[in-house]
């Protein structure tokens, strides 16, 4: 409790609150634009705040993490086109609701819903962070390898449509982690005798090719994408005495649901958004509305996606674990300061992490606000042309990538990855596990060799070590158990 | 599935497979010094390359099963799984220009050509506002960037000189 006080002093001075609303305010802007989220945003950031006070940085980050979650469901709801992935489930039920003259309503369920899920998510943070802290210390480098075995296993698993899709794409983004200068002997990887690539490929590119230029490729292709109708605000934003009632309930239930999703290296803020979804659908009264412009639709979701954010919060700071892509280039920003979080970070930069905490509760506060009484201003960017939105979106995306090490060679790479990232977004393969095996790898691959070093090459210590045992045992279930549900369910259809 | 996705699917999983195959030969050219023999460079690298070989090959395998399964290709993909090639095109164009031209015309030329090509990719036929929002931003960004934020970028060596 007495960090968390610190960590209001941190988070209350002028330069940091100014970070914080910034944060924010670029958060919900990039959140209402289709086309940018927050990870490239971030990963776009990193060259300009490289020489900034790293925690004024963290809280502009952690800011426009929420803040976009927030923005998105606004584009979810009057334009159908979800702003993230964690908004599908909004573009569909809250756009009904728009269409039928009750989009105010929804946009206000959907942003106060945001800042109950935000705020009881930060709470949850709060109280958690130090306890995962205490089992963390117990850690060496074997636990910290099964650990990042089981977030490969997940991530791959869990996001997208498929396991073998998300398997790709994770190994795609291993390999890319791979080249460079060996970290621990020094030795050229992949390098082809190229000597841009002996310090490794910088994930702003990869993140930058992979989101941006794939993506303007791909909806630049789809003619059917490229044109959407925003729908006017209808109604009034302050929501009557019925719809309070039938949202409170799926707030709540939002927040508690997305938490532990953005917790446990299980995927992101897409799941919990479905499972929310038919949650409420399950408890509702009026069961036949969903699908016509049901607000618990729209409030369970909203919540559930906001509360996965904070979640996501929870084992990136205590174990260095990046659970979604955001997550992992939030851990790239670490490092770009020397920085490695983890337990250890609790201690050596305690006002940096709960100033961050901090900075949450704020940011919470003044994204309602923004999204509230001023959702009207923020409408005005949807009628952005998607030609000039994606005009710009490259001019930035080219000029940070080149900046961060004025390489005309990265804009090469860049090129290269735009039209990887165009293949997978053409194949549906999902991106973000090959963004979080990117950075993950070479980790991963550091613990492993050290948890080896340690024993003098004896493989059983993955074995032996309990934690690590079982973190390992849950890993290989997550692989074998579908197969073998499959299995089950084809001897049942044949018996 | 449709016969001609399964096809492209089919290409793409050796496709994978063969980068696999890549990254195994490759890792034969990592230097190994004898002190590290046991879990050395190679140990991941042999692990990445093999594990991604043998996904490639199963996608090209699921996806030829998928083709047998499906009989005779139909004669049309279907509308919504159409590619216009036209947006591809001119985006990739404006991205090479500005690779093979950035250090000789600078980034506010290159800029603006950029924007203007993906904006003409995007579908926009207003080619004067186009034109003008492209150098504008171009200029905006050159003088915010450069001057404000103190990040460098290339103002040409054609017009500046080297330096």
């Amino acid at each position: 409790m007495g960090a968390l006080l610190d960590g209001f002093a941190t988070a209350l001075t002028v330069v940091n609150l100014g970070w914080c609303l910034v944060g924010v305010t670029l958060g919900t802007a990039i959140g209402i634009l289709p086309g940018i989220g927050p990870a490239l945003t971030i990963a776009l950031l990193l060259p300009v705040t490289a020489h900034l006070d790293p925690t004024g940085a963290f809280i502009m980050f952690a800011g426009l993490y929420y803040g976009a979650m927030y923005g998105s469901s606004t584009t979810s709801i009057l334009l159908n086109t979800p702003g993230e992935t964690g908004s599908i489930i909004t573009a569909i039920e809250g756009n009904l609701m728009a269409r039928q003259g009750r989009g105010a309503a929804a946009l206000a369920t959907a942003a106060i819903g945001s800042f109950v899920a935000g705020t009881i998510g930060t709470v949850l943070l709060t109280v958690l962070a130090p306890l995962v802290v205490k089992l963390a210390l117990k850690f060496g480098p074997a636990e910290y390898f099964a650990l990042m075995v089981v977030a490969f296993t997940t991530v791959s698993g869990l996001l997208g449509t498929s396991r073998l899709r998300g398997m790709i794409s994770l190994f795609l983004g291993l390999a890319i982690g791979l080249v460079g200068t060996d970290a621990l002997t020094g030795q050229a990887r992949f390098t082809l005798g190229i000597l841009q690539l002996l310090d490794g490929i910088d994930i702003t590119v990869v993140a930058v090719g992979l989101f941006a230029v794939g993506e303007a490729l791909y909806v630049a292709s789809r003619p059917e994408l490229r044109s959407a109708q925003v729908i006017p605000i209808k109604g009034s934003l302050w929501m009557t005495k019925e719809e309070w009632a039938r949202s409170w309930k799926p707030w709540v239930r939002g927040s508690f649901l997305g938490f532990p999703f953005g917790a446990l290296p299980a995927g992101g803020t897409e799941i919990p958004t479905f499972l929310s979804y038919f949650l409420e659908k399950k408890m509702s009264k009026r069961p036949e509305e969903f699908g016509k412009g049901a607000i618990e639709g729209v409030a369970g979701p909203e919540a559930a996606n906001n509360s996965a954010v904070a979640g996501v919060l929870v084992p990136l700071l205590t174990l260095g674990l990046p659970t979604s892509a955001t997550a992992a280039i939030l851990l790239a920003a670490f490092q770009q300061y020397g920085l490695q979080p983890g337990p250890l970070l609790f201690t050596s930069n305690s006002a940096l992490v709960w100033g961050l905490i901090a900075s949450l509760y704020l940011g919470n506060i003044a994204l309602l606000l923004l999204n509230l009484p001023l959702v009207g201003m923020w409408v005005r960017l949807l009628a952005i042309p998607t030609p000039l939105l994606y005009g710009g979106i490259l001019v930035f995306a080219t000029l940070g990538v080149y900046s961060y090490n004025q390489s005309v060679f990265d804009l090469g790479l860049l090129f290269i990855f735009g039209i990887v990232g165009y293949l997978m977004r053409r194949f549906d393969f999902p991106v973000a596990p090959a963004i979080i095996g990117m950075i993950l790898g070479p980790l991963a691959e550091q613990n492993f060799r050290r948890a080896l070093s340690i024993t003098q090459g004896d493989y059983t210590v993955f074995f032996t070590h309990p934690i690590s045992a079982t973190l390992l045992a849950i890993a290989a279930l997550i692989i074998v158990a579908p197969f073998l549900l499959r299995l089950r369910q084809r001897r049942l259809a044949s018996s | 599935m449709k016969r001609g996705a399964a096809a492209a699917e089919l290409v793409l999983g050796l496709g994978i497979a063969a980068l696999g195959a890549f990254l195994l030969w490759e890792t034969g050219e990592i230097r190994v010094s004898p002190v590290y023999a046991k879990v050395g460079p190679r140990v991941i690298p042999n692990l990445v390359g093999g594990i991604m070989t043998a996904l490639g090959l199963l996608l090209a395998w699921q996806n030829w099963r998928a083709m047998q399964a499906a009989g005779p290709a139909p004669s049309r993909a279907s509308a919504e799984d159409r590619t216009d090639w036209l947006p591809i095109g001119a985006i990739a164009i404006a991205l090479i220009q500005q690779i093979l031209l950035f250090e000789l015309l600078g980034f506010m030329p290159t800029a603006a050509i950029l924007f203007y090509c993906v904006a003409y990719g995007f579908g926009s036929r207003r080619y004067l506002r186009d034109a003008l929002i492209a150098i504008a931003i171009a200029v905006v960004a050159y003088v915010g960037f450069v001057h404000v934020l103190g990040l460098n970028l290339p103002a040409g060596s054609l017009f500046f000189g080297e330096d």
